[in-house]
């Protein structure tokens, strides 16, 4: 008879008498499971021994076995985090950041961002086409994300740009998807169902809260405010029946935001709550470069205090959906796009960096794209944000949410690390797991 | 340009685009390898219903689609 072992990567949450949550950091978002009523006394009579003869063909084994909570006792699962590291490491796809233009008509409190670098020049989109097309077929699919500045100030450029590369995909038969980073200004109903017609079917627009700290934190260069705009942008989008795109509503929660936030809450549940497209993504502003942060320092809330943000929006029970927070629990989608190997962001100029943070960084820029397509990279530059290694901790071997993090999901901590010695190297999702677990909706968990 | 037309219609049966305004492109960017030009050139001939001679089975001759053409049209 085979035997088996407890999963090292397991979380278990009780939650009240009549509901466990489980979540394994190896299996990712796919383990997640809801254990309900009798079933709870079994899963733990199952815990205490599960090489007990009755187990072997027991279905309710045999699920929580396919779920990852319970593994063969020979079972290496470190070595298997190693080899989840690899495949996440070097997805096999080319995954481009785009910025169209490095200009924004916003100057949010909080943007890293100088915003010296217009709009990408013909030349530049002529050069990436040329790459693709030329390098198309070393990869399996192409995934586009559009940023900037703001990518809707050079829409032109976007669609220029997605019209040649969804052709050059079409011909060569690899997949293509994109996403986009907007502030939402601009984004009304007929750019937005000409970006639809584009394949962009991924947002991610941002409101800080109520009118009166969105309009504070988030104004435009004449220092008007925004919010009332990009509201009615996101009603008409909301109103038409396509189901095939997904809108992230990210808040970078303030000291002043937190102080209203079950008003805040309450407006999100009347604008999208009931409808799943739209998902809220919590974050706290932090220090992410630049010179404006300074002014809003007495604002900033710490990282430390992630899980009690997340603390306090479960006190409200908000019937809004938190899929977005599903890739904290997701190595395919926490690790960065900066720890991947084939993943570039393609500045406005042509130049090229690893991540969309930081652009003054001088490890960030690894290179730039010649005019005939080819791109000129220092590929021990690439290698310094692909190679999490150094990161490795002896605490991360006994580490339950190793599976998850692969030793570090953000490269550019890393690189600070070396820099300044002490900084501290694991992820904040990974202290508030549990919040995190309470926080995504019941239906995307399997019920026993 | 006689032949272009079917050449860049073998081309995009590979999996290349060549784009409608593009006067001319360097055909060994997309053509790397000795299997890959020898797929070519099989699916050229069968596409233009010609035996391409051993003597232009050169790889230097696919450098630009321009000049491919024009060998090609000598044939």
């Amino acid at each position: 008879m085979t035997k088996y072992k407890t999963s090292q990567f397991n979380y278990i949450l009780s939650n009240g008498s009549d509901e466990l949550r489980l979540y394994n950091s190896l299996k990712g978002k796919n383990s997640l499971l809801i254990i309900k009523n009798d079933k709870i006394k079994k899963f733990y009579r199952i815990q205490e021994n599960c090489n007990l003869d009755e187990w072997e063909k027991d279905e309710d084994f045999l699920k929580l076995k396919k779920l990852g909570y319970f593994v063969e006792s020979e079972t290496d699962e470190l070595m298997l985090a190693n080899l989840k590291k690899n495949d996440v490491i070097n997805y096999p796809g080319l995954v481009l950041t785009i910025m169209p233009t490095e200009d924004c008509n916003f100057r949010c409190q909080y943007c890293y961002e100088d915003h010296k670098k217009g709009k990408m020049s013909k030349k530049v989109q002529d050069s990436i086409v040329k790459f693709v097309r030329k390098n198309i077929n070393n990869y399996t699919a192409l995934n586009i994300g559009w940023f900037g500045g703001e990518p809707l100030e050079a829409l032109d450029v976007v669609e220029n740009i997605s019209r040649r590369l969804i052709q050059v995909c079409k011909v060569a038969r690899k997949p293509y998807a994109a996403g986009m980073t907007t502030n939402g200004y601009d984004l009304t109903l007929d750019t937005f169902i000409k970006l639809l017609n584009l394949k962009i079917y991924e947002y991610q627009i941002t409101i800080d809260g109520l009118k009166s700290t969105h309009d504070k934190y988030r104004y435009l260069k004449d220092f008007s405010g925004s919010f009332d705009r990009i509201i009615e942008n996101i009603k008409e989008i909301s109103s038409i029946k396509q189901n095939r795109f997904k809108v992230v509503i990210r808040t970078n929660f303030t000291k002043d935001i937190i102080n209203n936030i079950k008003e805040y809450l309450e407006f999100c549940e009347k604008l999208f709550g009931s409808d799943d497209r739209f998902s809220l993504s919590a974050h706290l502003v932090e220090n992410w470069g630049g010179e404006s942060i300074d002014k809003l320092e007495d604002q900033l809330v710490g990282g430390n205090n992630y899980g009690n943000l997340i603390k306090k929006i479960l006190q409200i029970k908000p019937k809004i959906s938190f899929e977005s927070h599903l890739i904290d629990l997701d190595s395919y989608n926490a690790k960065c796009y900066a720890a991947l190997r084939n993943s570039y962001v393609i500045g406005s100029d042509g130049l090229v960096y690893k991540c969309t943070e930081d652009f003054n960084l001088p490890e960030n820029c690894i290179g730039y794209l010649s005019d005939e397509g080819d791109l000129v990279i220092d590929q021990s530059k690439n290698a310094k944000w692909v190679d999490m290694e150094s990161l490795k901790e002896e605490k991360c071997s006994y580490c339950v949410y190793r599976g998850c993090c692969l030793d570090g999901p953000c490269p550019k901590v890393k690189i600070l690390a070396e820099k300044e010695k002490g900084y501290n190297s694991c992820p904040r999702t990974k202290h508030s797991i549990h919040d995190i677990m309470m926080l995504i909706n019941e239906r995307f968990y399997e019920i026993l | 340009m006689k032949y272009r037309d079917q050449v860049v219609q073998v081309l995009e049966e590979m999996g290349i685009l060549i784009e409608s305004d593009e006067y001319d492109v360097n055909l060994q960017d997309f053509i790397v390898d000795s299997i890959q030009f020898i797929t070519f050139i099989v699916n050229v001939e069968e596409k233009l219903n010609l035996t391409f001679p051993d003597e232009y089975l050169n790889y230097d001759n696919i450098e630009t689609l321009h000049k491919f053409c024009e060998i090609l049209e000598n044939i």
